[in-house]
């Protein structure tokens, strides 16, 4: 019998300001890898499943560029420095306003960026 | 005419790592009119803020017997005399007083009971000379440059914004062609001078230890305007990568730590010692070629870890011991956290691909033999030569970037302003314009991401660690093929607003010129020397390769030639 895959269900907040009247959620399903980053299935959901899935990353490596930051799970955080969860609800950093789906105004939020907390 | 912003500059940097964020501020002493471009978040991303650790600056407060000279002969040495040596002379000569610059910009570093700068070593060089903050000087040198280039009126900056073309004119002004990541509308810089600041194309191989934003753009821009490329076989492959456990929340190139900080074992999965083996000094000696030339043979000869590496292993030392050293950067905790107790048990470490030794072909005013256009940082050839030494990027950028800068702005002043070369621009716009349509109207085809994939897999098989005649040879046949699938077959989502495709589109088609370049250089050097070790020419011919391969763009193909290094400053021992 083939050994079923676990997967990961992942809900993420959707918005793109001049076509959506309101964010959205979308829902993707992928494979479950206990030692990829919540980054890696964001970086997963782009290839293989949603192309128009916008959202930041440049050094890729775990907290180094910072420019990841998002909210998952209630939780402000870097996706690159934390293992995927089985359940996740990821949503752009709160308190700045949204460019399109996980992507922010780094410049017009309540605070510096660099003064974020994060987990 | 196609829709796009204008803007009249002096000077243009395309690139927001430190050698550009260097460039600027040091052109905006020259001149009023200078902008950045960067394609990602100006002080976050490219490779700059990567650094962990080392910047290397001959002070001599270690040992004062140090000096620039000797920085300077240990950094040909290593570079297996592929380096410029003039260009070599200038970086070592300039490097402690670009440091202290940072310093007047308020960066911090780790400093000693007398307030000097803390200097550790690192293998390859004759003495310490490594200047640090924690394991966050990279961040901390970007942070420090970022703030000081926002605080310049002169310099404007433009973020998430890529430049797809450049039109260049013999008597100037030259033209680039950005989009906005935000919303897909062009924006044209018109300006006397450019810098290319964009770092190397270590992406173009599938393990590598480079930001994303790493794919060689300004190295393809400027090899399509007719600038000389030089070295491009010369590819670091970093030794003792992130193999396995991941470390997220580490540097890709953290287990060096280990191996240079902790003295750490290297052994196969038979047990073997093959570094210690074949020199027995290997921890402060063995440069980043031999080594990661020597891990890699393990690998593919069959004697490698699981997941394909080599052990790295503290477990022999006492645990106390390992604990205190891993203290810095608080490197035992992370790794702890996240499930590994390298008291306990050995880590897999690789090889990856690290830095681009070859680039821009530049004079030691930063020029590139076209007139007005400008490189520095890792984009410009010449510092490293055939291997870089740990610690030499961070400070070779400040002053690469520096004098890129400079030279550009002076060459700006007695520019004077014109206006022509219009036609020629518009039609290019019109041609990225429609050549984005298509992307956009096709159904079927071939996914950038994808295309990026096959680029990585085959450069790692073709023209990676350990590489040889026919293998680059199908490598650069395969390269076209994946070219003209593209020219015809490419296809994007059609979002307006950051479409990642998009930017994929145009670092895929960068990342097939470059590695096209990369596989030209290394079939015509038909010996081994440096980070490039061909399986058929497996020793260095100094009677004939003391050259520098370079290539330039000709009709409908590449022009190669070679040019004889100028032995000015030392000489290989016979």
């Amino acid at each position: 019998m083939m050994e079923k895959r676990e997967t990961t269900w992942i809900r993420i907040l959707r918005y793109d300001p001049e076509k959506n009247l309101a964010p959205f959620f979308q829902e993707y399903v992928v494979p479950y890898e206990r030692e990829n980053t919540i980054l890696d299935s964001l970086y997963y959901i782009y290839r293989h499943l949603d192309g128009s899935l916008a959202f930041r990353g440049s050094c890729f490596a775990g907290g180094w560029c910072k420019v990841c930051i998002v909210k998952v799970n209630g939780k402000v955080l870097l996706p690159c420095k934390h293992f995927m969860e089985k359940e996740m609800v990821i949503e752009p950093l709160p308190g700045y306003p949204v460019l399109r789906d996980l992507i922010v105004d780094f410049a017009k939020g309540k605070q510096k960026i660099n003064e974020v907390q994060k987990e | 005419m196609v829709e796009a912003e204008r803007m009249d500059l002096d000077v243009l940097i395309i690139g927001g790592g430190g050698a550009g964020a260097m460039a600027a501020i040091w052109a905006a002493k020259e001149v009023n009119r200078v902008a950045l471009v960067e394609k990602g978040v100006f002080g976050k991303s490219g490779c700059t803020p990567m650094g962990v650790y080392s910047m290397c600056a001959a002070f001599g407060y270690s040992d004062p017997a140090d000096s620039p000279k000797l920085h300077m002969e240990d950094t040909i040495r290593q570079g297996r005399f592929i380096n410029n040596q003039e260009l070599v002379e200038i970086y070592t000569q300039e490097a402690p007083e670009r440091v202290m610059e940072l310093i007047s910009y308020g960066a911090k570093f780790d400093t000693d009971e007398n307030g000097r700068l803390k200097q550790g070593m690192m293998p390859g060089h004759s003495y310490p000379r490594a200047c640090f903050f924690d394991r966050r000087t990279g961040p901390m040198i970007m942070g420090t440059l970022a703030r000081k280039a926002k605080r310049t009126p002169q310099i404007r900056i433009f973020e998430e914004v890529f430049i797809i073309d450049l039109v260049v004119q013999e008597e100037g002004p030259h033209y680039a062609i950005g989009i906005r990541w935000a919303d897909t509308t062009f924006i044209v810089f018109r300006a006397k001078a450019i810098v290319v600041t964009t770092g190397g194309g270590a992406q173009v191989y599938k393990h590598n230890t480079t930001s994303l934003d790493n794919t060689g753009d300004g190295l393809s821009l400027i090899f399509q305007a007719g600038a000389e490329l030089a070295d491009m076989e010369f590819v670091q492959f970093y030794p003792t990568a992130v193999c396995y456990p991941k470390l997220p929340g580490l540097s890709p190139t953290a287990p060096a730590f280990l191996r240079i900080r902790v003295g750490a074992k290297l052994y196969n999965v038979l047990g073997e010692e093959f570094a210690q083996k074949k020199m027995p000094g290997w921890r402060f000696q063995a440069t980043r070629d031999l080594l990661a030339q020597a891990i890699y043979k393990e690998v593919i000869e069959g004697r490698g870890s699981p997941h394909g590496g080599v052990y790295l292993d503290v477990t022999h030392l006492p645990p106390e011991e390992v604990k205190k050293e891993a203290e810095f950067g608080n490197y035992y905790n992370r790794m702890l956290q996240i499930g590994v107790d390298i008291t306990q048990r050995p880590i897999e470490t690789t090889v990856s691909a690290h830095f681009f030794m070859g680039g821009a072909r530049v004079n030691a005013q930063g020029e590139t033999n076209v007139p007005g256009l400008f490189a520095g940082g890792e984009a410009a050839a010449g510092y490293h030569g055939a291997n870089r030494l740990g610690g030499n990027a961070l400070s070779e950028i400040l002053v690469s970037g520096s004098r890129a800068g400079k030279f550009a702005g002076l060459w700006a002043k007695i520019i004077p302003e014109k206006k022509i070369g219009e036609k020629t621009l518009e039609k290019r716009l019109a041609a990225a314009q429609q050549r984005i349509a298509q992307w956009r109207e096709r159904k079927t085809g071939l996914r950038p991401i994808e295309g990026k994939r096959m680029i990585q897999e085959l450069m790692w098989e073709k023209a990676g660690v350990i590489r040889e005649g026919h293998k680059m040879r199908e490598g650069l046949s395969s390269l076209e093929s994946l070219l003209e699938e593209g020219e015809r077959n490419l296809m994007i989502c059609p979002e307006k607003r950051y479409n990642r495709e998009l930017l994929d589109t145009f670092e895929f088609l960068h990342m097939v010129q470059v590695s096209s370049c990369i596989l030209r250089a290394g079939l015509v050097r038909e010996e081994s020397r440096g980070a490039h070790y061909r399986e058929d020419f497996p020793f260095p011919d100094d009677g004939k390769w003391l050259v520098n391969i370079l290539l330039t763009k000709s009709e409908g193909g590449v022009k190669v030639r070679t040019e004889e290094v100028k032995l000015t400053h030392l000489r290989p021992q016979r």
